[in-house]
């Protein structure tokens, strides 16, 4: 019973993928912000980004080395064109798993992972973006802006801020990406779900200032709570932060931590301290293979009970391109979670193929077992599309 | 927005080359890195095996082909081509005599700023180049040298593309190991 719970719950956090590839790292970009709106990357893709996303991404199909991006990788295939001061985008995800406990199926579905939309403005050092959805289930529930139980709007990200040094800085307010560790697409990885950092719907509003340049970037955010929340005893507030600098234009290490504190955990319903301090690696000894790490110590203390539960996630990944857009991924995991039960161990297998320009599928496989519980697979296939 | 070219950015570079000056005839080993930088730290960093090095009576001449130059995708090799006009001006020329240049002994490096000509897009302009260079044993003379170009010296509009623009100022290295003292 206790293993199916826990595919219940994975199937719950089993919703959007997001466009983030800190393995991007192989083609030299250390940084996010040339790519994306969101200096810490992960979100609406700038026009440069959509075209190194069909340089460098997809499967080329014969194009020329140094074609120019074709017109169908605009937003919408082209058909419209914003002005330079506006970026539009968006993302249609749709995916279907399958669950077996030691063997046998115990669950199969169809999962409707992302419909949003999203837009960002810059005009002069003013920048805004926006991001709209719509969920069918609970899933994405922790960014709903409705409060319909079947079905929810949702807004992952929205915020307005300023840019200064050159746009080298940002300072910004709103509902913002939590400023932590790896930004992988793999959001239910024990490292995104353990520190509540996953960029599907772990978003926090408050202020937060990125600086990024050539060879370090950061963000510092103060948070204020997720105002998508109910009731107000469980909103975290605290601060976060991360600073990553790139020892070559191939190998990036870095350090995030992370203090938030609720008058009722999510976990522990009374009023609790959460910490949690990692040391991200990205490193890409040969184009074609990137390995990705984190480690996360994990501490969570009841407030006026002294004891600090401690714990540990940890992420090790392999991406390796063995053809132009078709990636081979692995990673193995580990969680001992601070609330003291069982230590789990996970691996991932799986492929991805960029097919053609912000279009993919990637198939894997989530083998996840722990002392005394039986084996878990999860088999999970998504397509992802790109407006 | 368009246009090309940010890339291209690098480019510059070529010339780079340069190096640093000694006496040498032949390179046996060459490396050539062009490095410019856009916004938000982003970095483009350019790569060539091939410089060439011929010394006559007076002067050290250093030559780098544009085409070869490797900026890791291969629409950015275009538009730095394009930008350079290299099937017009094929190659970055420098050109140092050597009476700027001071030549290494045995366990006495050399270094120093030298004076030259740098010939880039069919602009000749004078440029500073620092270089070191050592005696390697076996007639070999290995020579590192770097000079900071600025685009628009030579008529270069700063490369942009789509929202990217390249600042004007770009670094270029060169490593080589050359036969002769």
């Amino acid at each position: 019973m206790r293993a199916i719970l826990g595919v219940v719950a994975a199937v719950g956090l089993f919703s959007t993928a997001a466009s983030a590839y800190p393995t991007m790292i192989r083609n030299g970009y250390t940084q996010c912000a040339t790519c994306h709106t969101d200096p810490s990357g992960g979100t609406l893709l700038t026009p440069y980004g959509r075209a190194q996303s069909e340089l460098l991404l997809s499967s080329r199909w014969g194009a020329a080395k140094d074609a120019e991006p074709a017109a169908t990788s605009k937003f919408l295939l082209g058909l419209v064109d914003p002005p330079d001061s506006l970026t539009l985008g968006g993302w249609v995800r749709q995916g279907y798993l399958w669950n077996t406990v030691d063997g046998k199926l115990v669950d199969h579905r169809e999962l409707q992972m992302r419909s949003s939309l999203a837009a960002a403005v810059q005009l002069g050092p003013l920048r805004a973006a926006a991001e709209l959805g719509y969920a069918s289930s609970r899933i994405g529930q922790l960014a709903a802006v409705t409060r319909n139980q079947d079905a929810y709007l949702i807004s992952r990200e929205h915020w307005i801020g300023l840019a200064f040094a050159d746009g080298t800085g940002l300072v910004r307010g709103g509902r913002i990406n939590v400023p932590f560790g790896l930004r992988n697409p793999e959001h239910t990885s024990f490292v995104r779900a353990a520190t509540r950092t996953d960029i599907n719907e772990d978003q926090q509003d408050g202020i937060a200032i990125a600086i990024t340049k050539e060879k370090w970037r950061a963000e510092v955010m103060a948070i204020l709570g997720n105002y998508s929340l109910r009731p107000d005893a469980f909103r975290e507030r605290g601060l976060v932060g991360y600073v990553e600098t790139a020892l070559s234009p191939t190998v990036a290490v870095g350090l995030s931590a992370l203090a938030t504190r609720a008058e009722a955990g999510l976990d522990t319903r009374a009023p609790t301290l959460r910490q949690v301090y990692g040391l991200t690696a990205r490193a890409s000894p040969w184009t074609p293979l990137v390995f990705i790490a984190e480690l996360d110590a994990l501490l969570s203390t009841v407030l006026g009970n002294r004891t600090v539960k401690t714990g540990l996630a940890g992420w090790l990944q392999a991406d390796l391109e063995v053809l132009r857009g078709v990636h081979l991924v692995s990673a193995i995991e580990r969680l001992s979670s601070p609330d003291g039960s069982t230590a789990q161990l996970g691996w991932w297998g799986g492929a991805a193929w960029f097919i053609v320009p912000h279009l993919d599928v990637r198939a894997d496989v989530i083998r996840n077992s722990s002392l005394g519980s039986p084996t878990t697979n999860t088999f999970l296939i998504q397509l992802n599309c790109y407006l | 927005m368009h246009t090309r070219s940010l890339f291209s950015g690098m480019f510059l570079l070529v010339a780079v080359l340069t190096e640093a000056a000694i006496a040498l005839s032949h390179s046996r080993e060459s490396s050539l890195t062009v490095l410019a930088h856009g916004p938000a730290g982003l970095r483009i960093e350019g790569k060539s095996a091939d410089v060439l090095v011929e010394e006559d009576a007076s002067a050290l001449t250093f030559k780098v082909p544009i085409a070869p130059i490797d900026t890791g995708i291969g629409l950015r090799d275009r538009h730095l081509r394009e930008m350079l006009e290299a099937e017009k001006f094929p190659d970055a020329i420098l050109r140092i005599p050597l009476s700027e240049l001071t030549f290494p002994k045995e366990r006495q490096p050399a270094e120093g700023t030298a004076k030259g000509d740098l010939t880039l897009r069919g602009q000749s302009r004078p440029v500073e180049v620092h270089y070191r260079a050592e005696l390697a044993g076996g007639g070999i003379t290995k020579v590192q040298g770097a000079m900071q170009l600025d685009m628009r010296d030579f008529e270069i509009k700063s490369p942009s593309y789509l929202g990217v623009t390249v600042a004007p100022l770009v670094e270029v290295k060169v490593e080589l190991a050359m036969d002769g003292t």
